[in-house]
């Protein structure tokens, strides 16, 4: 776990499973050993975080037959404020521009 | 962008944080949770500084109305998509611009579009989207760590003499 002392805001944070997690008793499912996870927040504007990454690691079974198998990797990045007002139809044509600009690079 | 999981139609991974977030409960209350060496002090340091940490996410996430654009990439079971996300208050609208690093071809743009305008067009549906998605995400905030969590983190760490706690300029690393 990874903190900026000075605005006590969660900069990373970072595990592992030590042991098998079960729940039911292992009936309902477990997550196996090892599994892992990683979360990462930055200041994007002075004074204000937002998640920019995240990685999750995952195997278990869920009711002691269906394998759970969760591989995730996200980042963001690239981040504006927008208005807090935008309505759908407004957020829609934003998108609209932006793939138009994406597709002309 | 206060809550890192809007909508069904954005970042969804819903399962992956509430898998993530159990862990983080279940590791950092566990008696093993702090690392090697370190004095008394440093252990409470630690903790104390853990706790203002959480708690002070926690009213963030509840006090925060800003939204935001921010382009996404995401891996998930192979598949790597890049899409563009737009925050609004009445849900978050998300633009896919690439699969497995090829931007979309005609039919897919088409598809992506008719399901923009759809959302557009049926607000409501957008509005069942985002309730779905936020009671699939209750409790699964990272930070929505309940007071318990810090409780047991706290006997946890009196409990242990392993506690491993130093300063950096600026950032700190505890249980490292």
């Amino acid at each position: 776990m990874r903190v900026d002392t000075k605005q006590e805001r969660l900069v990373e944070l970072n595990g592992h499973l030590m042991e098998d997690v079960k729940f039911g008793f292992g009936v309902l499912g477990h997550l196996d050993r090892g599994s892992t996870f990683e979360i990462g927040q930055t200041e994007v504007i002075p004074g204000h975080w937002e998640m920019t990454a995240l990685h999750v690691n995952m195997k278990g079974k869920a009711l002691l037959f269906k394998t759970i198998g969760v591989q995730v990797t996200e980042n963001h990045s690239d981040l504006h404020r927008v208005a807090d007002d935008l309505t759908l139809k407004e957020a829609a044509d934003i998108l609209s521009r932006q793939l138009v600009v994406a597709n002309n690079r | 962008m206060h809550t890192w999981y809007k909508t069904p139609c954005t970042v969804a991974s819903p399962l992956a944080v509430r898998i993530v977030s159990g862990l983080v409960a279940v590791i950092l209350s566990g008696p093993n949770a702090l690392s090697q060496s370190g004095s008394l002090k440093a252990e409470i340091s630690a903790v104390d500084l853990a706790r203002k940490v959480v708690t002070n996410e926690l009213r963030i996430q509840n006090e925060e109305e800003s939204h935001w654009m921010y382009r996404l990439e995401k891996e998930e079971d192979g598949r790597k998509e890049v899409q563009k996300l737009l925050e609004t208050k009445h849900g978050s609208l998300s633009q896919l611009l690439s699969i497995d690093g090829h931007p979309l071809d005609a039919k897919q743009l088409r598809k992506e579009n008719q399901r923009i305008e759809r959302l557009v067009s049926h607000p409501d549906e957008q509005r069942q989207l985002q309730q779905a998605s936020n009671k699939a995400e209750q409790g699964a905030r990272l930070f929505r760590i309940p007071r318990r969590f810090c409780v047991q983190l706290c006997q946890s760490a009196r409990r242990s003499r392993d506690t491993h706690f130093h300063t950096q300029p600026g950032l700190s690393s505890a249980f490292a």
